[in-house]
Order: structure tokens, then sequence, then C-alpha cells
């Protein structure tokens, strides 16, 4: 249904409005960093924030790009000499589609999607015509504090003409390996587009939001780096949570003490036909132990249809071992 | 159909996902006192915004605050938002006072009204001298208190916002006796104004509408947010109706997607399009927190906020517009 949703308002601009709870890493442990930088307390502090954010806005600018995929409207970064670009899963769509960039000064490139992470929602596309490109450094979103100050540019609405790309100031309000938030606003035609730190380095790239301003999420640019082989060769892995055709299990639960209980068991889907009953309790997905319902969740969604898992249970003061091969997320209506 | 209801598929999914984040984060977020407009960050503008805070003014129609104003002069007179007032228009001072306005003109092409209220002794906004600030430079957005309403950053150079025709709300089908209205769209101006099927539209902002077509290019004239006066054919009836004219996109959107993410976090000015030249910055306003001054670092008025204009997005008229519009209105 999201994804009908994606191609259907993809006319002009282009960004995803869904907070993923994978992608969130609701049940993960959240790396706590005990320094925050100090505040601004007067005017002499509020001046070194300009000057590093106008230092940063006349470095970075010319490697920020708009994107167009089809009808779809994005941004993106140039990250490297030969024309690298980081942009958001949910722009790139799709591995192997043709791209239109548009430089700041509206120069347009070819360029062609690689890879994708769904799950995560980032992608890689690279510029196909020859030349040395405008690019920034990509810096380690695994160091950034709470309440550092960030820069985002995107194109906010799409790539406009009579507008450059525009810059937004913001914090870190909270940063783990699967997800950025900040009080950098956003809106559809910014996803892709990249959000620095105040060195100029790329730490996130534009994904989604929620209803409050303060609400705008960004994928860690650690990601890029962790799968930069899988990115190049053009992978595409993950899915969109919650999307038909995405891993499907077909339970019920709430949380127990050790572990989700199962409320409802779907007919005809595989926790049924692995032999889940209600009432059972999930202990361990995988291997991996289960702390709520919601790390479930979290779990099932690392996975893709198809796969075979090990769920150990808790029934009644019985433990049981049950295979369970992953089905596909059917449509709303089905 | 498929579209919007898919829309409400992801907006329910939204919300509950927010507040499940809100809970898991809680402990290891900033604390939103130290978010970019937190009362923490804003409270080290203090010292910069005393001077401007003293010459800005509320706006108030029928007592509810509506805009924000500046002094402009000594001797009580304010520029604002023009197309927010209507009704009885009062200003309370930076001392609390709370004085009559007239409204002795506005500029429709910038949105910018200039009040009158009896006082004397008041101290004017100092102006800066730069027409297009730089990209990244820190604004605050003065109010009544000793913190801003608001901070934020210039995000766009100096530039020009088109001006989209707005529309009634309704559709109207040729008559043999005029416009004649077939459907009345819910939440618009036309509807708000009571319009109703079959009225025949005779006269808009004083102008004889013969056919749809003289009135669409009559409407073009306008500004989305701006009121006109309508006057229709009931029956035998003549009526005469005022409509504040609605947004084209938001009636007929083309991109319902963009609308709805353009109103997440907080309502936006009914008039937003149509300016010579702004100032875009980051910074998030109420729509009745426009209209006042609007400073950088120096304490000096940059610009007018005059429109809450997208998510992302707050415009201010530069310094030189609003003072080029002050000599022109000031009698």
């Amino acid at each position: 249904m999201m994804q009908q949703q994606f191609t259907s308002s993809s006319r002009r601009s282009f960004f995803h409005i869904c907070l993923l709870a994978t992608a969130l890493g609701l049940s993960l442990p959240v790396s706590v960093r005990a320094e925050e930088p100090m505040s601004p307390e007067n005017k002499t502090d509020l001046l070194k924030i300009e000057k590093s954010v106008q230092q940063v806005v006349k470095k970075v600018m010319p490697a920020v790009v708009g994107v167009q995929v089809g009808a779809a409207r994005g941004s993106g970064v140039i990250i490297s000499e030969d024309g690298y670009v980081l942009t958001a899963g949910h722009v790139a769509r799709e591995p192997g589609l043709d791209v239109i960039l548009v430089m700041p000064n509206g120069k347009r490139l070819r360029a062609k999607t690689l890879g994708i992470n769904y799950s995560i929602d980032s992608g890689l596309m690279k510029i196909t015509e020859e030349g040395e490109w405008p690019h920034v450094d990509v810096g380690e979103s695994t160091s950034l504090k709470r309440g550092q100050w960030s820069v985002a540019i995107g194109h906010p609405g799409g790539f406009r003409r009579d507008r450059p790309p525009v810059v937004r100031l913001g914090r870190i309000i909270f940063s783990n390996k699967h997800v950025i938030r900040t009080d950098n606003t956003l809106v559809s035609g910014d996803s892709g587009g990249p959000l620095f730190d105040l060195k100029g380095n790329v730490v996130g790239i534009h994904s989604r939001i929620g209803g409050p301003t303060t609400a705008n999420l960004h994928v860690p640019a650690d990601h890029y780096t962790q799968n930069w082989d899988r990115l190049v060769s053009g992978d595409a892995w993950g899915h969109f949570m919650g999307q038909p055709g995405g891993p499907f299990v077909g339970v019920g639960g709430q949380d127990h003490p050790s572990g989700a209980i199962v409320t409802q068991v779907l007919p005809g889907h595989a926790a049924e036909k692995a032999g889940v009953q209600v009432g059972d309790v999930i202990t361990h997905f995988k291997g991996k132990r289960i702390r709520n319902y919601r790390s479930l969740i979290a779990l099932i969604h690392d996975e893709s249809p198809g796969d075979t898992v090990i769920l150990k249970i808790q029934r009644d003061d019985k433990k049981v071992e049950l295979k369970l091969k992953l089905g596909k997320r059917p449509q709303p209506n089905s | 159909m498929q579209k919007i209801s898919s829309m409400l598929f992801a907006m329910v999914f939204l919300v509950s996902a927010v507040q499940v984040f809100a809970q898991d984060s809680r402990d290891t977020s900033l604390h939103s006192s130290k978010f970019k407009s937190g009362t923490i960050v804003r409270s080290a503008f203090r010292d910069v915004v005393k001077p401007a805070s003293v010459s800005t003014v509320s706006v108030l129609a029928d007592g509810k605050q509506v805009a924000l104003g500046a002094v402009v002069d000594a001797n009580g007179w304010i520029v604002t938002k023009a197309s927010e007032l209507k009704g009885s228009i009062e200003c309370r001072l930076s001392n609390g006072k709370r004085v009559n306005a007239i409204i002795k003109g506005s500029d429709p092409s910038i949105d910018l009204a200039l009040l009158k209220v009896n006082a004397k002794g008041l101290k004017a906004v100092a102006w800066a001298t730069e027409k297009n600030p730089s990209v990244g430079k820190w604004v605050a957005t003065c109010g009544s208190e000793k913190d801003p309403v608001a901070v934020g950053v210039i995000g766009v150079p100096r530039r020009r916002i088109p001006r989209v025709p707005p529309v009634i709300g309704v559709n109207i089908q040729e008559s043999e006796r005029g416009p004649q209205i077939a459907q009345v769209f819910p939440n618009t101006g036309g509807a708000k104004a009571g319009l109703r099927n079959s009225d025949i539209i005779t006269h808009a902002a004083g102008r004889r509408t013969e056919t749809r077509e003289s009135l669409i290019r009559l409407l073009g004239n306008h500004t989305a947010g701006d009121t006109i006066d309508l006057t229709i054919q009931r029956g035998n009836q003549s009526i005469k109706k005022q409509v504040t004219l609605s947004r084209r996109q938001q009636v007929f959107p083309d991109n319902p997607q963009a609308n709805v993410q353009n109103r997440l976090g907080g309502e936006l000015s009914n008039r937003r399009d149509g300016f010579v030249a702004v100032i875009q910055h980051d910074t998030v306003l109420r729509p009745n927190e426009c209209g006042g001054p609007l400073v950088d670092l120096s304490g000096k008025a940059i610009g007018i906020n005059i429109a809450r204009a997208g998510r992302i997005e707050s415009y201010a008229l530069p310094v030189d517009l609003v003072r080029a519009a002050i000599v022109k209105l000031k009698p």
C-alpha cells in the first residue's frame, strides 16, 4: 500500500513520511553519550556558531544536488571526485535506474542508481558522465553527540530554478546506529539530501519526518561507509517496514516478562504453518533473545520472505523449538 | 481514492510511531529546552533582542492576537501584516498598555499595513542596512518578552515569491445570467462565506462579472488570503458577501502529500505567496507571530516577518521594501 503511495505521489516531490519502527531501532540498545556540547549562552557563542555554519555552507553547497528519478524528486550529495552520490533508498527506488542530477547552478548531469538498503532507507548513485565533480567528505555518525549543531541542505519541494539548495540549522536530538533525529526541519523533496556537522562532513542523509517540526529523521552516514561495497555493487536489500511483500509471520502479541506472548495467530500464514499457538511465549528468534513484542517485530524485519528461522517458545511449562519459514506481508485488503 | 486512503494509512502509522519513538528515546534525547529554538538557546539572544523587543507590539483583532508589529516612528506608527487585520484593531505595546489602532494604509503587493496608535514617545525599531543578508546568519523574531519568540537562520538569499492566482473554492459553470456556482468545496473561503449551489456571482471586488472568464481574470489580480466583496444573485435576492480567497493548492492539490507535509508541525499563514522579495529563514513561527521585526546578531532589524510559508520556511520582507512602503503609506 505504501509503495503505491510512493509511485502515485511521486509526480512532483517525494518524501517518505512514515516513521518506521525498525529504522528507529526501537528495541535495540542505544549508545548513550555522556558529553553534550554546551548550549550557547550569549552573543559571542552565537557568533562562533554562525561563523562555522557560514563556512560549512560555502564549502559544501556546490556538492548538493537535486535528484530526478522518473517523475520523483529528491535530493543528494556528491561524495567523490568520480561522482558517487548519496541519497535516500526511497528516492533511488531500485538499482539501475536512469537519474538526472541538478547541480546548484542548474547544470544537469546523467547518473544511475546503484545499491539500496530499503530497511534503513539508504541509496547510492553514480554520475555516468566524464568529469571531476565537487564533493564533500563523509564523517563518522557514531561519534555524533546529542546537542551537536547540524546543517541540513536539500531541495524542499524539489529543485527550483529560482532557488539554490535551502539551508537549515538544528541540533542532534537523538542518534544511534539506525537513525539520527534533529530539529533541522525537513519536508517533501529534501529526501536524500545531506546533514552536515560543523566541520562540513556528511553525517546523515534526510529520510523521513514526524508530526512536530522537531521530528526530522536522517540515515546515519556510517551505514553508507559500512555497506559501501554492497551499495557500489548495485545490491538491493531490506524492505520498507509494514509494506506488502515484506517479511511476514502472521502473529499478534504483547510484551511478556520472558519475551513476547502470542495473542493471535493469523490463519494461513507462516506462524500457523510452523505450529505457533495462542498463548506461546516467544523467547528467542533466530538465536536472539526477545525482550518484548517490539523487539520481535524488529528482528522479523531484519529477515527476508522465504528465510527460515528457529523460534524458541515457552508453552505452558515446556520449551518448544519451531522452524518457521517467513512469508510475505499481504496487501492490506486481501 | 486510492491515493487519499493510502495517505491516511500513512498518517495513522506515523502518529503511533512518533509516540513510541518519543517514549523510547526520552532519556537519551536532547532536552527540548536545548533545541535550536528551545528556552535555553533563545535566552542566549536576550541582549541581542533587547532594543528591538521594546519596538515590538502585539496586534489584536477583536481582542485576539493576529500578528506582531514593529514601531517605525515614535509618534505611534506601526507596521504589521495586512491580511490578518479584520474587525477592531488594537495594539498591546511593550509596556503592556493596550491602545486602539487605525489602519492608515496598506500595500497589498507585499501584504504590509501601516497602523497609527494614539501614543507618543515610543521607540522606533533600528533598521539594518543590509538588503540581502547572507545564508547561515542567525535571525531572531522579537516578541514582547525578554527572550525572542523563536530563532533560526537565513536559508535562502533574497528572492521573489511568485503569486499563484487564488480561488473562491467553487466550481463555476456558465449560465445565461452569468457565472453560476455548480459546487461549493468544503473548508474554503467560498464555503465559509455561505455561498451555495446555483448562486450567480454578479460582482466581485466592485467589478461586474458577466462571464466565468471575467471572474477568473479578476481573481488573478488577488492573492490567497485577500478578502474581497462578492455580490450574488440568489433567486430574486441580491446578496453581498465577503470571501477570503483560498489557495489553489488547497482546493485543487496537484501534490496532496506535499500539502500534508507542509502543514505537519503547525498552521501556515493564509497569505504566503506573491511577494516582490523575501528573505527565507528556517524559524518555526505561528501565523500570528508574523508582522514584527526580525533581527540579526547586531540587534538591528533586517526585515519584517511576513508569512509562515511551510514546514521549513518563514518569509521576511527585506528592510528596503519595508522602508519604501512606509514612505509611500505615511500621509
